[in-house]
């Protein structure tokens, strides 16, 4: 099944690091979400009243994930892709980073082009 | 009732069939002034807020980067403005800066509930809420 994310111009890593990894919480525990919520290994979390507080560990990602990100008012969507085992907060910080219109560094026309 | 109340009653009934005295003099002034509107608590109102929505078949994440003073009751998704609001329990209603198109209406159709996640920094907060659609 095709993940899709579409999000605000300006975002943080944190913000879509915490979406990712609840995302994959969720895949995980199927009907029994949220009961079991915090088996996610990258996941400390502890019932909080009506909800969870939870500290992402942003290098704890179980599998591979890809996914489109659509930007508010952007054009197309951007392929992010993240790796397990590698820390999840500097690979989003680095792939949203990229996305940042004509004065980013994937926006900037090559010379001579 | 004695005289003087009596005859103060007649007087003014009398003042009101002249039209010297109108309905609208016997209403204290300021008496339609909103002083018992309650502000809700909780972030109510526009949000600046960063956020991102999270779809994978049925299953939604919502994440945004703001710690709710009030706990999140549910989401719903005004289809008129494509704004998403998250209600709390003590009635504020935030309004995200994050609209969605309306090619979500196919996705979002079966979606009951989604994963609520909110906070700034790594420290978040997670509750599992309803979802609701408004249509135009």
């Amino acid at each position: 099944m095709t993940m899709t994310a579409y999000a605000t111009k300006e975002l943080k890593a944190e913000t879509l690091a915490a979406a990712v990894l609840v995302m994959e919480a969720y895949r995980g525990q199927g009907d029994n979400f949220p009961g079991n919520f915090d088996t996610h290994p990258a996941i400390k979390s502890q019932a909080a009243g009506e909800g969870f507080s939870f500290t992402a560990d942003m290098s704890g990602l179980l599998s591979p994930v890809a996914f489109g990100l659509n930007r508010q008012g952007g054009v197309q969507a951007q392929i992010v892709s993240l790796s397990s085992g590698k820390p999840l907060d500097a690979q989003i910080e680095k792939a949203i980073g990229r996305v940042g219109g004509p004065s980013g560094p994937a926006g900037k026309p090559k010379p001579g082009v | 009732m004695g005289f003087g109340a009596k005859l103060k009653s007649l007087l003014t009934a009398f003042l009101y069939k002249l039209g010297i005295w109108k309905e609208s003099e016997r209403i204290p002034h300021g008496s339609d002034r909103p002083d018992n509107v309650v502000i809700p608590a909780g972030s109510h109102g526009r949000l600046e807020a960063d956020a991102v929505i999270l779809s994978e078949g049925d299953r939604v994440v919502l994440s945004i980067g703001h710690d709710f003073a009030d706990v999140p009751s549910w989401v719903e998704w005004d289809m008129r403005t494509g704004r998403l609001s998250v209600a709390q329990m003590g009635g504020a209603l935030a309004e995200l800066r994050l609209e969605l198109p309306l090619f979500y209406k196919e996705r979002m159709k079966n979606v009951k509930r989604l994963a609520l996640v909110t906070g700034q920094g790594h420290e978040k907060m997670m509750h599992y809420v309803a979802f609701i659609m408004r249509e135009a």
